[in-house]
Protein backbone atom coordinates (compact mmCIF):
# COMPACT_ATOMS: atom_id res chain seq x y z
CA UNK A 1 0.00 0.00 0.00
CA UNK A 2 1.49 3.88 -0.97
CA UNK A 3 2.01 6.09 1.87
CA UNK A 4 -0.74 8.52 0.06
CA UNK A 5 -3.75 5.34 0.36
CA UNK A 6 -2.65 4.75 3.99
CA UNK A 7 -3.16 8.58 4.85
CA UNK A 8 -6.19 8.63 2.60
CA UNK A 9 -7.41 5.69 4.87
CA UNK A 10 -6.06 7.71 8.32
CA UNK A 11 -8.33 10.26 7.52
CA UNK A 12 -11.26 8.11 6.88
CA UNK A 13 -10.50 6.63 10.12
CA UNK A 14 -10.41 9.92 11.95
CA UNK A 15 -13.71 11.12 10.44
CA UNK A 16 -15.18 7.58 11.60
CA UNK A 17 -13.76 7.85 14.77
CA UNK A 18 -15.02 11.91 15.30
CA UNK A 19 -18.38 10.53 14.33
CA UNK A 20 -18.82 7.97 16.58
CA UNK A 21 -17.36 10.25 19.99
CA UNK A 22 -20.03 13.10 18.61
CA UNK A 23 -23.01 10.14 18.34
CA UNK A 24 -21.72 8.71 21.81
CA UNK A 25 -21.17 11.85 24.14
CA UNK A 26 -24.48 12.73 22.92
CA UNK A 27 -26.24 9.55 23.51
CA UNK A 28 -24.77 9.49 26.82
CA UNK A 29 -23.02 6.48 25.68
CA UNK A 30 -19.55 7.23 26.70
CA UNK A 31 -18.09 3.47 27.79
CA UNK A 32 -19.01 2.42 23.88
CA UNK A 33 -16.03 4.50 23.11
CA UNK A 34 -13.34 2.21 24.34
CA UNK A 35 -14.15 -0.92 22.18
CA UNK A 36 -14.37 1.42 19.35
CA UNK A 37 -11.23 3.26 19.86
CA UNK A 38 -9.71 -0.28 20.52
CA UNK A 39 -10.82 -1.99 17.03
CA UNK A 40 -9.99 1.76 15.14
CA UNK A 41 -6.78 1.60 16.67
CA UNK A 42 -6.09 -2.25 15.61
CA UNK A 43 -7.32 -0.98 12.22
CA UNK A 44 -4.93 1.73 11.72
CA UNK A 45 -1.53 -0.33 13.48
CA UNK A 46 -3.02 -3.31 10.79
CA UNK A 47 -2.91 -0.40 7.96
CA UNK A 48 0.59 0.68 9.11
CA UNK A 49 1.88 -2.61 8.34
CA UNK A 50 0.92 -2.90 4.98
CA UNK A 51 2.91 0.67 3.83
CA UNK A 52 5.84 -0.85 1.68
CA UNK A 53 7.92 2.58 0.74
CA UNK A 54 9.81 4.34 3.45
CA UNK A 55 8.26 6.80 6.03
CA UNK A 56 10.20 7.06 8.77
CA UNK A 57 14.17 7.62 7.97
CA UNK A 58 16.81 8.84 10.05
CA UNK A 59 15.96 12.60 9.20
CA UNK A 60 12.35 12.74 10.57
CA UNK A 61 13.79 11.09 13.71
CA UNK A 62 15.87 14.01 13.82
CA UNK A 63 13.01 16.55 13.39
CA UNK A 64 11.18 14.43 15.60
CA UNK A 65 14.09 15.11 18.49
CA UNK A 66 14.54 18.50 17.80
CA UNK A 67 11.10 19.02 17.69
CA UNK A 68 10.57 16.76 21.22
CA UNK A 69 13.45 18.87 22.64
CA UNK A 70 11.80 22.55 21.99
CA UNK A 71 8.35 21.25 23.05
CA UNK A 72 9.98 19.72 25.97
CA UNK A 73 12.30 22.69 27.11
CA UNK A 74 9.16 25.34 26.49
CA UNK A 75 6.60 23.26 28.89
CA UNK A 76 9.59 22.68 31.33
CA UNK A 77 9.56 26.97 31.56
CA UNK A 78 6.31 27.71 31.06
CA UNK A 79 4.65 25.18 33.58
CA UNK A 80 7.08 26.60 36.12
CA UNK A 81 6.76 30.10 35.68
CA UNK A 82 3.11 29.31 35.75
CA UNK A 83 3.41 27.32 39.07
CA UNK A 84 5.04 29.35 40.82
CA UNK A 85 3.13 32.22 39.49
CA UNK A 86 0.00 30.18 40.69
CA UNK A 87 1.37 29.34 44.41
CA UNK A 88 2.60 33.08 45.32
CA UNK A 89 -0.86 34.39 43.83
CA UNK A 90 -3.00 31.91 45.38
CA UNK A 91 -0.95 31.03 49.06
CA UNK A 92 -2.95 33.24 51.08
CA UNK A 93 -6.05 34.06 49.16
CA UNK A 94 -6.91 30.82 47.02
CA UNK A 95 -6.42 27.45 47.77
CA UNK A 96 -7.67 26.32 44.35
CA UNK A 97 -4.56 28.43 42.77
CA UNK A 98 -1.73 27.04 45.54
CA UNK A 99 -2.60 23.80 44.51
CA UNK A 100 -2.85 23.63 41.13
CA UNK A 101 0.19 25.66 41.28
CA UNK A 102 1.82 22.98 43.47
CA UNK A 103 0.55 19.94 40.75
CA UNK A 104 2.08 21.75 37.91
CA UNK A 105 5.63 22.38 39.90
CA UNK A 106 5.50 18.96 40.79
CA UNK A 107 4.63 17.80 37.45
CA UNK A 108 7.62 19.31 36.14
CA UNK A 109 9.79 17.61 38.61
CA UNK A 110 8.46 14.49 37.98
CA UNK A 111 9.15 15.36 34.10
CA UNK A 112 12.54 16.29 34.81
CA UNK A 113 12.83 13.36 36.85
CA UNK A 114 12.23 10.93 34.14
CA UNK A 115 15.01 12.64 31.50
CA UNK A 116 17.12 12.57 34.35
CA UNK A 117 16.26 8.50 34.72
CA UNK A 118 16.47 7.99 30.62
CA UNK A 119 19.80 10.06 30.19
CA UNK A 120 21.23 7.80 32.51
CA UNK A 121 19.81 4.59 30.83
CA UNK A 122 20.56 5.86 27.12
CA UNK A 123 24.22 7.00 28.70
CA UNK A 124 25.07 3.76 29.95
CA UNK A 125 23.58 1.76 26.88
CA UNK A 126 25.43 3.89 24.65
CA UNK A 127 29.03 3.61 25.92
CA UNK A 128 29.43 6.62 28.40
CA UNK A 129 30.93 7.38 31.51
CA UNK A 130 29.43 8.01 35.14
CA UNK B 1 33.99 24.16 14.16
CA UNK B 2 31.51 26.46 13.70
CA UNK B 3 32.49 27.00 10.33
CA UNK B 4 32.79 23.50 9.33
CA UNK B 5 30.74 22.22 6.27
CA UNK B 6 29.91 18.80 4.81
CA UNK B 7 28.94 19.59 1.30
CA UNK B 8 28.16 16.55 -0.97
CA UNK B 9 28.38 15.81 -5.22
CA UNK B 10 25.15 13.77 -4.78
CA UNK B 11 23.00 15.67 -7.58
CA UNK B 12 26.15 14.75 -9.73
CA UNK B 13 26.13 11.27 -9.70
CA UNK B 14 22.70 10.47 -9.69
CA UNK B 15 23.12 12.33 -13.38
CA UNK B 16 25.97 10.63 -14.03
CA UNK B 17 24.28 7.29 -12.95
CA UNK B 18 21.79 7.74 -16.33
CA UNK B 19 20.03 10.40 -14.50
CA UNK B 20 18.68 8.44 -11.26
CA UNK B 21 15.78 9.52 -9.63
CA UNK B 22 15.81 11.00 -6.22
CA UNK B 23 13.27 8.38 -5.84
CA UNK B 24 15.10 5.67 -7.14
CA UNK B 25 18.01 6.83 -4.96
CA UNK B 26 15.89 7.14 -1.75
CA UNK B 27 14.52 3.00 -2.03
CA UNK B 28 17.97 2.06 -3.16
CA UNK B 29 19.54 3.19 0.38
CA UNK B 30 15.90 3.25 2.46
CA UNK B 31 15.23 6.91 2.79
CA UNK B 32 12.49 9.09 1.82
CA UNK B 33 13.15 11.32 -1.35
CA UNK B 34 12.57 14.47 0.87
CA UNK B 35 15.78 13.43 2.79
CA UNK B 36 17.46 13.36 -0.89
CA UNK B 37 16.26 16.24 -1.74
CA UNK B 38 17.50 17.84 1.94
CA UNK B 39 20.99 16.10 1.54
CA UNK B 40 21.16 17.75 -2.31
CA UNK B 41 20.30 20.93 -0.63
CA UNK B 42 22.71 20.92 1.97
CA UNK B 43 20.29 21.28 4.41
CA UNK B 44 20.52 18.22 6.02
CA UNK B 45 24.09 16.27 7.46
CA UNK B 46 23.72 12.53 6.73
CA UNK B 47 24.68 9.46 9.29
CA UNK B 48 27.79 7.84 8.68
CA UNK B 49 25.63 4.68 7.84
CA UNK B 50 23.51 6.48 5.49
CA UNK B 51 26.34 8.10 3.74
CA UNK B 52 28.11 4.83 3.09
CA UNK B 53 24.93 3.37 2.00
CA UNK B 54 24.42 6.61 -0.63
CA UNK B 55 28.36 5.87 -1.58
CA UNK B 56 27.85 2.16 -2.12
CA UNK B 57 24.80 2.64 -4.13
CA UNK B 58 26.53 4.77 -6.31
CA UNK B 59 29.42 2.16 -6.52
CA UNK B 60 32.10 5.12 -5.41
CA UNK B 61 33.74 5.50 -2.63
CA UNK B 62 33.06 8.11 0.66
CA UNK B 63 35.14 10.87 -0.04
CA UNK B 64 33.85 11.09 -3.56
CA UNK B 65 30.45 11.86 -2.80
CA UNK B 66 30.70 13.81 0.93
CA UNK B 67 33.24 16.46 0.86
CA UNK B 68 34.57 17.93 4.65
CA UNK B 69 35.52 21.65 4.70
CA UNK B 70 36.86 23.80 7.36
Amino acid sequence: MSYKRYMLFRLLVILVLAFLTAWATTSGNLLALIPIVIVLAVIMFALRKRVTEVVVDERVNAIAYKATRLAYLAFVILALITGATLIVLGKDSSPELFRTGLILDFSVCALLLFYWMAYIYYNKKLGGKE
Amino acid sequence: MANARINNRIRRLRFDHDEMTQEELASRVGCTRQTIIALEQGKYVPSIELAFKIAKAFGVTLEEVFQYEE
